[in-house]
């Protein structure tokens, strides 16, 4: 009886102590939740790009000071393949939202970056691409 | 009883791990896209310095009034583009501090002056930003103008050939604006010409060679002086590239009539 008693014992150490460890290691995952870096790096080229060639001027200000939704358009589909969809939103740091374009987004599977620009009052341009 | 002991701390430490699990935030690290990020930055801080030259340009000229009673103009034009770049961008670094959490600092400011006979411009400008993400960035823009007077008759006529560099490279995208000032009594007035003295209200103009010809009419009232108390001022700049330049010209003969 006492035999049987200790390793009824044992079995629930063992129990414990694998359950234990299996738990803990969830611990020290990196979990790549709600992120795709191929997405962010590839926004974030982008608009790199257009400040390096002055198009992110032309997207966020345009000649009028509202900016340009129709060269926008037209600037970020001529880099992006049809398979891939994005949101591109030009934001005034005084008036909100001057526009906003897109194209098959999906949110939950995107990502993104911005570029701030401090002509005038001030612009941010958020492009975020979706599978 | 041994046993049960170590079961308890077992069942314990198991417990633990669980609150644990469920209590700690998610890590939800990843790989990071560092280089992007600092290459953003770089340019974002790249960006403030250049529209705080342009923007410095339309601010000086606004506000020349002040300097054309004075002697050293040359002098009071480079002072003057210095306090307005300084102020410009410190408002700019501020509003950029609290978007990014990035807090940047003018390091370099350096601004020349050439004085041709009658006009001087502002010929270079050397900025250096620093930031406390160990971002630095720079511009480096120059300016050639040459200012011709004409008489045109019922006009007079002011033609400034103006080209823009910014890292050497010509600017063939400017905007600008223009304006009469006349001095009388120690007072200087504004009689605007071409636009106005604020980039969203000037003139935009390419030209696929880079030089740019600025040609602007001046009112008969002040043409027919013939020991002329007035000056134009131009206002040039590049759109986000980081040129720009202030010209202050003041004709030494009558330009317009017989």
């Amino acid at each position: 009886m006492r035999g049987q008693a200790a390793l009824l014992e044992a079995s629930l150490l063992v129990v414990a102590t694998v359950l234990t460890f299996v738990v803990a290691q969830h611990l020290f995952k990196v979990q790549y939740v709600q992120s795709d870096y191929a997405l962010r790096i590839n926004a974030e080229r982008i608009l790199i790009h257009w400040a390096d060639t002055g198009i992110a001027y032309a997207v966020a200000y345009g000649v009028s000071g509202s900016g340009d939704p129709q060269y926008a358009k037209a600037a970020i589909e001529t880099l992006l393949p049809p398979n891939v969809g994005y949101n591109l939103t030009v934001i005034s740091l005084t008036r909100g939202v001057v526009y906003t374009i897109a194209r098959g987004y999906d949110p939950a599977r995107s990502d993104g970056a911005t570029l701030i620009l401090m002509r005038g009052e001030g612009r941010i341009i958020s492009l975020r691409l979706s599978r | 009883m041994r046993g049960q002991v170590l079961i308890g701390v077992a069942a314990l430490i198991l417990t633990i791990t669980l609150l644990l699990l469920v209590a700690l935030p998610k890590r939800t690290i990843g790989p990071t896209a560092a280089i992007e990020n600092y290459t953003i930055i770089k340019r974002e801080v790249e960006h403030i310095l250049r529209n705080a030259a342009e923007e410095a340009a339309y601010a000086t000229a606004n506000a020349l009034e002040t300097t054309l009673t004075t002697q050293d103009q040359a002098s009071e034009l480079q002072d003057l583009y210095i306090d307005y770049f300084n102020v410009v961008f410190t408002d700019k670094a501020g509003a950029y501090a609290a978007l990014r959490g990035v807090f940047c600092k003018l390091k370099t400011l350096e601004v020349e002056v050439e004085n041709v006979g009658n006009y001087v411009y502002i010929t270079s400008i050397y900025a250096v930003a620093a930031c406390d993400n160990n971002v630095l960035a720079f511009i480096n823009s120059a300016a050639n103008v040459r200012v011709e007077f004409k008489n045109l008759g019922a006009f007079g006529g002011v033609k400034a050939a103006v080209t823009l560099y910014s890292s050497q490279k010509e600017i063939l995208l400017i905007t600008y604006a223009a304006a009469l000032y006349n001095v009388t009594g120690e007072k200087a007035y504004r009689f605007p010409i071409m636009g106005a003295f604020d980039p969203r209200e000037s003139i935009w103009y390419f030209n696929v060679s880079g030089l740019h010809y600025i040609q602007l009419a001046i009112p008969t009232e002040y043409c027919m002086m013939r020991t002329p108390t007035y000056y134009v001022a131009i206002a040039a700049a590049s759109v986000g590239e980081g040129a720009a330049t202030v010209v202050v010209a003041k004709p030494s003969r009558k330009l317009c009539g017989t």
